[in-house]
């Protein structure tokens, strides 16, 4: 039961600790598996000190080095061949040969636009020539309507009355 | 290494900075070659996984996560190649290990050698536990990674990494006492 726990001693809990230390103290088995566990891990830990080191560290770290330069280059040219295959060109050629198509037709468009605008330009000047116009002409009709007006009131002769009218036109 | 200083390294490095990528190697290189060397044994071949991961590492830097250490990363890399390469390796190594072990043995030498015949032995049963379990074993034992650091390394829940390193334990026990004749224990 509490073998798995004296295997793992490092990895348990306190609380497992406290309960596996409890019966370990009451298991003569389970102490001595408990004291072989600790001997084991003890000559792992003394191995596990060792470590190997490169004999060319140097050398290792060039040789890395080199190896990322050359992907580094061949990402570079990989991007290149990806970007100047033909595939890649006609693609190109199409996508300049629609932009073309859009910017000649939007000069087009523009052009028409600007005539459109020009016709638009004279409708308003003749609207507003024509609203100069009926307002000179209301004007006039105001003017002459005051003549007759003043002419008629003080005379009843119809030529004494188309001489006053004569006068004030004059 | 600082954390802030190997977060800068990493930042440059992923902008395309060899140089800030050197450093870097040059920071990690040791505990890499000393990891893959635990799994592979032969130095060359370990000199070729830690090669090929820090390649692996440059390729992917612009998505490596913040949130790890990057021992943690580099070491899930190094585990998972070394795994990897390990059946074709082991094989070719096994026969040569037994050989040597044999061998030293023999000859009764002296601290050093036995220190180096105890690590061969560890090692050489190390490669005979399953990938799970030798990789469980390799960062826990013999790197010292935290058991939290290990989950994150291979991927794995707390008690799926317990489990795997009390078989591997069991199997390592095992294998010494029957290389130095510990008396087996009856065990509860």
């Amino acid at each position: 039961m509490y073998e798995q726990s004296i295997y793992l001693w490092e990895e348990i809990s306190p609380e497992e600790k406290a309960a596996v230390s409890k019966h370990v103290e009451a298991c003569p088995n389970c102490a001595e598996l408990f004291q072989q566990i600790q001997v084991m891990q003890e000559r792992v830990t003394e191995v596990s000190a060792k470590k190997t080191i490169a004999p060319n560290a140097a050398q290792l770290t060039s040789r890395i080095m080199q190896a990322v330069h050359e992907q580094q280059r061949s990402s570079h040219v990989n991007l290149a061949t990806r970007l100047f295959s033909p595939f890649q060109l006609i693609r190109y050629a199409c996508a300049t040969l629609s932009l073309v198509l859009v910017i000649s037709f939007g000069l087009e468009y523009t052009h028409t636009g600007t005539q459109q605008k020009t016709q638009i330009t004279t409708l308003e000047e003749g609207v507003i020539l024509s609203s100069a116009i009926i307002r000179s002409s209301a004007a006039d009709r105001k003017k002459r309507k005051s003549i007759f007006s003043a002419c008629k009131a003080p005379f009843t002769d119809q030529l004494a009355y188309r001489e006053c009218i004569k006068q004030q036109f004059q | 290494m600082d954390k802030e200083i190997e977060f800068n390294l990493i930042e440059r490095s992923a902008k395309g900075n060899t140089a800030a990528f050197r450093a870097l190697v040059e920071a990690n290189q040791a505990f890499a070659i000393s990891l893959a060397s635990r799994f592979v044994r032969d130095v060359t071949d370990a000199e070729d996984i830690v090669q090929e991961a820090f390649i692996r590492v440059w390729k992917n830097l612009n998505r490596y996560d913040f949130n790890f250490r990057f021992k943690t990363w580099l070491g899930k890399i190094i585990t998972n190649l070394c795994l990897d390469a390990g059946k074709s390796i082991k094989q070719r190594q096994t026969q040569a290990l037994d050989h040597s072990i044999t061998h030293q043995a023999n000859e009764n030498a002296t601290n050093e050698l036995e220190h180096e015949e105890l690590r061969k032995i560890i090692l050489h049963l190390a490669q005979q536990l399953t990938p799970k379990q030798q990789a469980v074993f390799v960062l826990r034992d013999l790197e010292q990674l935290e058991p939290d650091e290990v989950c994150k390394v291979l991927d794995m829940s707390n008690g799926n990494m317990k489990s795997n390193l009390y078989y591997a334990r069991v199997h390592i026990k095992a294998g010494l006492e029957k290389y130095y004749q510990i008396k087996p224990q009856n065990q509860t």
